[in-house]
């Protein structure tokens, strides 16, 4: 066997063709290494640029970070940039956001109490139980609930097989059966809350607040800059809101408005 | 950690000479007394005198008179006696003045009078009571007391008391002083513990006393600790604490501590019937203990490297947090300025610093309250507010003076600093608001006042690091997997409890059952016919009712025993069994009734009984097969 010849035209083309892998599979992990590391790379430059006070160049390059993926440090940032430019209601937005990702986190709630002192108006805040709840998110409530649910139901099932291991797991029983009843509504209240709340800000001063979803339909009121709504309904380019403080509603364009999920 | 030593008692000294006083043991000591005279030791005497007092009238008869009497006429140290001057039907007579006892201070203590009948003549008595307290052991002479009253002279005699060593008070307990440490600063403020160890409760007692000077006393408890073996026997532990704060520098004492109690004693004298009928009794002693003196060296807080805001707090403070409301301000619009500063030591001396003058603000007097902690003040949380306003437009940034303290744990002056505070002050109150708070800036952030917008950046520290990037996905709540995950484990108990209640239920109809039953039936079938050919009808009964609860057990489930003649009609013809078949199990069931009491006992009624007995039975076979 002559493991020198030379390929034939079909072995010719299957080893231009691995080759043409391999390489391209190098670039592509090249290139995503540089992905990798670019996040980072734009983060600092855009806390650089703003460090020097030029919130726009910052949000440029925060921008630049692939806007699918965030994080409470980037919206934090990019809370302060929009502060900074005078974005009210972008930089509520942003560190709303950012306090749903690090509930705990004092700076961001201090920049929160911030930004909405600065706000003009009648200003929504989170009521002492909804402070208190939102000190975790909804995921690490339903995880406890869930946990503990679990575990309620795994000793239940240890207690089925037989009066010894009933009598063994009896206190742990009631004490994670207690467990997951409380986990579950603090959970519950926890969600219904952050339902509550108003997930639509208006980032536009002034915006108009319409009787119906239409460029043409009156007036029913304006919205400042920064104003945090109830979403009552939601239709193609439009959002039907309602002002907590005064229980006014209305129709406002999805253009002047930003919406914090709810997470 | 220092204490005096074991206490002395308060009146110590040589025990008198046959006073028979004894000391000591695991009950309180009985007091002595051997001034019981010869006519209190028994009541008889007293009987006798009272038979003649009654037998010969006017011979007890009181005449005018004036006498002293001592009780108790021995006593032992640190113990009082009482010296009664009584004049009879004198009239009323003023308290005499004593003369002088040098070695034995009297006080008057209060008159009485006293009215006896004695053979149905009324007598008068006067008594003036007076406290004797001897300082030191051995006589003391009373001498003759000479009165004149009405123009007539009248004198008692002389008496004597004697005073001896009397018990040994620390068989009752002693008094200690336990102080942190001896050496002061001015203004510290620490907590002294009285206490007393004791073997024995006292019935009474009040707070001790502390002898205090150029210290001022703060707040105090009492309370008690674990008993404490020393040198061999338990103590019980009463503790007294006080706050207390060095006034004035220099060497001072602090003690004795004075603890005054009432103990009861049972007595050894025989009373006589008149003062306890029924014999024996206790009586009351004031016993007072005492500790030691422990010497103490205060200083004042060195004047070396002594901070300028020094103003006399001693203690380990901390403080705790500074705001400022509002932030965003006009020229001359007040800002409240709160700090919560606490620790550990003499919080009065704690002010707030004010804000020097050229800072660009102006102090006005602040508020300040205290919330303690600790049972003695020590320890707590007080909280500042002052109104400051700001004199000057632009980013200003608002830093008070550091609160200075004197840490005597650690010898040195803290300095308190709180955070320095960015204020944007527009220079009219309708100029456009600006971002900022309350937040902490550095010195080289704020040097140089630009516009308020990119003030912003430097106030509000910014995130330095990234963090792990995610997308913001709905909540597990909304997803439903989460429902799935919830829904797990009660399908998944369910289905466990499901199982085990159908196994249990296969266990109880299972094949062996059922087999067992059949065979009970076959053999009671089979006997219903011997039995009645040869006519013995308890067997052949027997037999029939066996027969007829096995096949209703397997036509309609459960144990055999426990069908009665109602579920002819409540569940066999419901399901269909004939109206004839229902008429033969009446029969039968009413037949085994009768048979308790007159059973049949012809053979060819029994030979026909058996007959229908098998026909009910094949009907409910055939009912079952039905099913």
């Amino acid at each position: 066997m002559n493991v020198r010849a030379l390929p034939q035209g079909g072995s010719c083309a299957r080893v231009v063709r691995r080759w043409l892998g391999l390489i391209l599979l190098l670039v592509s992990g090249g290139w995503s290494g540089a992905q990798a590391a670019a996040p980072a790379e734009h983060f600092e430059n855009g806390n650089t640029q703003l460090a020097k006070g030029q919130p726009a160049e910052a949000l440029a390059a925060y921008g630049q970070i692939a806007p699918a993926a965030t994080s409470a440090a980037l919206e934090f940032n990019r809370g302060l940039a929009h502060g900074q430019l005078g974005q009210l209601g972008q930089a509520l937005a942003r560190l709303r956001r950012a306090e749903r990702l690090a509930p705990r986190d004092r700076e961001v709630d201090l920049a929160l109490r911030q930004i909405r002192a600065r706000i003009t108006g009648l200003g929504w805040a989170p009521s002492p139980l909804g402070r208190l709840l939102g000190r975790l998110t909804l995921n690490e409530w339903a995880g406890l609930a869930g946990l503990s649910w679990w575990a309620w139901f795994g000793l239940l099932l240890v207690a089925r097989t037989g009066s010894e291991a009933r009598q063994l797991v009896r206190g742990y029983t009631v004490t994670f059966g207690g467990l997951a009843i409380g986990f579950g509504t603090l959970l519950g209240l926890a969600w219904w809350l952050r339902v509550q709340e108003p997930a639509v800000i208006v980032t536009q001063a002034n915006a108009a607040v319409r009787i119906s979803p239409l460029d043409e339909a009156k007036i029913a009121f304006t919205a400042h800059d920064g104003a945090e709504l109830q979403l009552a309904e939601e239709r193609p380019g439009w959002l039907r809101i309602e002002e907590p403080s005064s229980g006014r509603s209305g129709w406002v364009s999805t253009k002047f408005v930003v919406r914090v999920p709810v997470r | 950690m220092v204490s005096s030593d074991r206490s002395r008692t308060a009146l110590a000294g040589a025990r008198g000479a046959g006073e028979g006083r004894a000391a000591g043991g695991p009950v309180p000591p009985a007091c002595p007394r051997a001034r019981a005279t010869r006519f209190e030791r028994s009541s008889a005497p007293l009987w006798v005198a009272l038979v003649f007092a009654l037998l010969l009238p006017g011979w007890a008869q009181a005449a005018p008179g004036f006498r002293a009497e001592l009780e108790p006429d021995s006593v032992g140290a640190g113990e009082q006696a009482t010296l009664k001057l009584i004049f009879t039907d004198l009239g009323d007579v003023p308290p005499p003045t004593l003369p002088e006892l040098p070695e034995c201070p009297a006080s008057f203590a209060g008159s009485g009078r006293q009215v006896s009948i004695v053979n149905f003549e009324r007598s008068s008595a006067i008594i003036h009571q007076y406290l004797l307290q001897p300082k030191s052991t051995g006589v003391v002479d009373i001498p003759a007391l000479t009165v004149e009253v009405g123009g007539q002279r009248y004198t008692s005699d002389p008496l004597k008391l004697r005073v001896g060593q009397g018990f040994d008070q620390g068989q009752l307990g002693f008094l200690k002083l336990v102080v942190p440490k001896t050496e002061f600063y001015v203004g510290e403020t620490v907590p002294v513990e009285v206490r007393f160890y004791f073997k024995h409760a006292p019935a009474r007692q009040n707070p001790p006393k502390l002898k205090m000077e150029g210290f001022t006393k703060g707040k105090d408890y009492s309370d008690h600790l674990p008993p404490e073996t020393l040198g061999g026997e338990v103590y019980s532990v009463y503790r007294h604490v006080l706050a207390l704060t060095a006034a004035k520098a220099g060497d001072l004492e602090l003690g004795p501590a004075e603890f005054e109690t009432l103990y009861l004693f049972q007595s050894r004298r025989r009373r006589s019937i008149f003062e306890d009928p029924f014999g024996g009794g206790n009586e009351q002693r004031q016993i007072n203990f005492s500790s030691e003196v422990v010497k103490l060296r205060v200083s004042p807080p060195p004047r070396v490297n002594q901070p300028s805001g020094f103003t006399g707090a001693v203690g380990r403070f901390s403080l705790d947090a500074i705001t400022a409301s509002p932030t965003n301000v006009a020229v001359g619009d007040p800002i409240t300025v709160r700090l919560t500063v606490r620790g550990r030591g003499n919080f009065a001396g704690l002010t707030l610093p004010e804000v020097p003058a050229g800072s660009g603000f102006q102090s006005y007097p602040g508020t300040n309250a205290f919330e303690e902690t600790d049972v003695l003040g020590i320890e707590g949380v007080k909280q500042f507010e002052q109104v400051i306003v700001p004199e000057r437009a632009g980013v200003q940034r608002l830093r008070l003076p550091p609160f200075v303290a004197w840490n005597p744990e650690a010898k040195r002056y803290d300095q308190l600093e709180p955070r320095a505070i960015a204020v944007n002050v527009r220079s009219s109150a309708t100029a456009q608001a600006q971002p900022l708070g309350n937040v902490p800036v550095a010195d080289h952030q704020l040097g140089k006042p630009s516009a308020p917008v990119a003030a912003a950046a430097e106030v509000m520290p910014v995130k330095s690091n990234l963090g792990t990037l995610r997308a913001f996905t709905p909540v597990w709540v909304e997803r439903p997997w989460f429902l799935a995950v919830l829904l797990g484990p009660p399908t998944l108990y369910g289905g466990v409890a499901l199982g085990q209640r159908l196994r249990q239920r296969a266990r109880e109809r299972g094949p062996d059952v059922r087999g067992q039953r059949e065979g009970a039936l076959a053999a009671a079938l089979a006997q219903l016919g011997p039995h009645a050919t040869a006519g013995r009808a308890p067997e052949f009964f027997l037999a029939l009712n066996q027969a007829l609860q096995e096949q209703l057990a397997l036509t309609l489930g459960g144990a055999p025993g426990t069908f009665t003649e109602d579920v002819v009609a409540a569940r066999l013809v419901p399901r269909g069994l004939a109206a004839e078949e229902a008429t033969r199990l009446h029969t039968l069931f009413e037949t085994l009734a009768q048979a308790r009491y007159s059973p049949i006992t012809s053979q060819t009624a029994l030979v026909a009984l058996a007959e229908s007995a098998r026909a009910a039975v094949a009907a409910l076979r055939a009912l079952e097969a039905q099913r």
